[in-house]
């Protein structure tokens, strides 16, 4: 299953188009600043020196540091990581965003504990066939929104927001509205 | 020599030496000392000398919170119900010792009888109260969203975690209930930091929480300066909010200043009149909420 999943990944990867952000067409965009570009390269190197191993589609330097990517902004490749672990920086540290990092797993409630090890918890993903599993970690993953086989999706009526050091709040929904209001026994029921 | 032959009633009467308890701290169902060993002098409202308590620092502080980390897996995984039925016990521990807690209130509080009767008894009925919700916040403090696509949502309010309470100084019980019960009923550990004039009081409730079989760690009490304990608490990263009910002013601004290294949430209420009714903002300022998402479809 992992390594069907990896190779999956490595080939929707590949597809990714970089581009400006305000392209229709654009799959990717560049990183939002220098500071960010550096702390993303940073860790990347640390997970290589940790163990895991790096894989990117193709390198997207812009032609002035020697790579064929686009020509203006701080640009890191989509990268995967494999073979990562809870103890390795990477898989702690909040990165965001191009950096995928996997781990295999062999029980449930290994994904629970490992998934809850940071400091983070903003959301989560569960994907499998089986009903019963997705309810049970749903239930399980300290996260502000759990997607089960779908990700990333929003709407204006369904709260958004995070557990820990992923956020105050929600935005969206009931309980987003909530901060926006302050109605005397609007809370009581 | 049987034990009907002892001559026990015609003994003098000879002078006894009563047991002059040094008070613990609460952590982890245990009742330890604190680290330092150290104690202080409880007095009540009248200057009388009541007893010494455990003078809690730093590492008491630390252990409490390894200890309400521990609970709290088990504590927040509990169905709604199982939690209700613990929190009601320890309503009835308490109403089962209402003489003992009227008595401690009077002496810390120099206040009579009956109003010492009355805020136990507001104590207990504010305690259950609480209690009653444990098994319908899920359903008042969730929803179902509307989503505009082949989705199904659920928001789901779940404990935010170890939560650092400080209790208020101008309440002895029924403050202390008001501030402790919001926070566990739903899910939560708490360390608790008794307030520096009524230190008895919360070990009492510890004391209660005990002979109640409250899960172990699920309460715990730290008793000494506040201004000595709490900074600890508010900077601890295993700390995910912090109640500051029982700090002044610029403590209180020192500590959510603190609070923000890792995102603590930190709950401020305007200062309360504790015999009103509690309303529903104490609850619910120590949730998080959890939206999950389901792909609708054949």
């Amino acid at each position: 299953m992992h390594d069907e999943l990896v190779a999956a990944i490595r080939q929707r990867m590949s597809e990714l188009r970089p581009g400006h952000p305000l392209d229709e067409a654009t799959d990717v965009g560049a990183v939002i600043s220098r500071g960010q570009l550096d702390k993303i390269s940073e860790l990347a190197a640390s997970a290589e020196a940790e163990g895991a191993q790096r894989w990117s589609p193709s390198p997207w330097a812009p032609p002035s540091l020697g790579g064929p990517g686009p020509e203006r902004g701080f640009w890191f490749p989509p990268t995967m990581f494999t073979g990562v672990s809870e103890e390795q920086r990477i898989a702690r540290d909040e990165l965001c965003w191009p950096v995928l990092t996997v781990s295999s797993f062999a029980t449930p409630d290994e994904v629970a504990g490992r998934t809850n090890s940071t400091r983070y918890g903003l959301s989560a993903g569960v994907w499998t066939r089986q009903g019963a599993l997705s309810e049970w970690l749903a239930a399980r993953l300290r996260a502000g929104v759990v997607w089960v086989n779908s990700f990333g999706l929003l709407d204006p009526a369904v709260p958004f927001g995070g557990y820990q050091e992923s956020g105050l709040g929600r935005e969206g929904g009931r309980h987003g509205l909530e901060a926006y209001l302050d109605l005397p026994g609007s809370l009581d029921v | 020599m049987s034990e009907l032959a002892r001559p026990a009633l015609s003994r003098p009467p000879r002078a006894r030496a009563a047991p002059r308890t040094t008070y613990r701290l609460y952590i982890g169902g245990e009742f330890p000392r604190a680290v330092s060993g150290r104690t202080f002098e409880v007095h009540g409202a009248d200057g009388t000398f009541l007893a010494s308590a455990a003078l809690a620092a730093g590492r008491d502080a630390r252990d409490a919170v390894t200890a309400a980390r521990a609970a709290f897996p088990a504590w927040s995984r509990a169905a709604g119900y199982e939690r209700g039925q613990a929190l009601y016990r320890v309503a009835e521990v308490i109403d089962d010792h209402r003489a003992q807690f009227a008595l401690q209130l009077r002496r810390a509080a120099a206040c009579a009888p009956d109003v010492a009767y009355a805020e136990v008894d507001a104590a207990v009925d504010r305690w259950t109260w609480y209690a009653g919700w444990a098994d319908k916040l899920t359903q008042v403090r969730g929803a179902v969203n509307p989503v505009a696509g082949p989705y199904g949502t659920v928001s789901l309010p779940e404990p935010v975690g170890v939560t650092a309470v400080l209790a208020p100084p101008d309440s002895a019980l029924l403050g202390l209930v008001s501030v402790l019960a919001p926070v566990i009923v739903s899910g939560n550990t708490a360390v608790l930091v008794a307030s520096e004039r009524y230190p008895l009081l919360a070990i009492a409730l510890a004391e209660a929480a005990a002979a109640a079989r409250l899960p172990a760690g699920v309460v715990n009490v730290l008793t000494g300066e506040v201004a000595e304990i709490s900074p600890w608490l508010a900077a601890h990263q295993e700390v995910n909010a912090i109640d500051v009910a029982g700090a002044s002013g610029p403590l209180a601004d020192d500590l959510a200043v603190a609070a923000a290294g890792n995102l603590k949430r930190v709950v401020r209420l305007p200062v309360a009149d504790w015999t009103a009714e509690p309303g529903l903002d104490r609850m619910f300022a120590t949730l998080e909420t959890k939206t999950i998402w389901h792909p609708l479809g054949r």
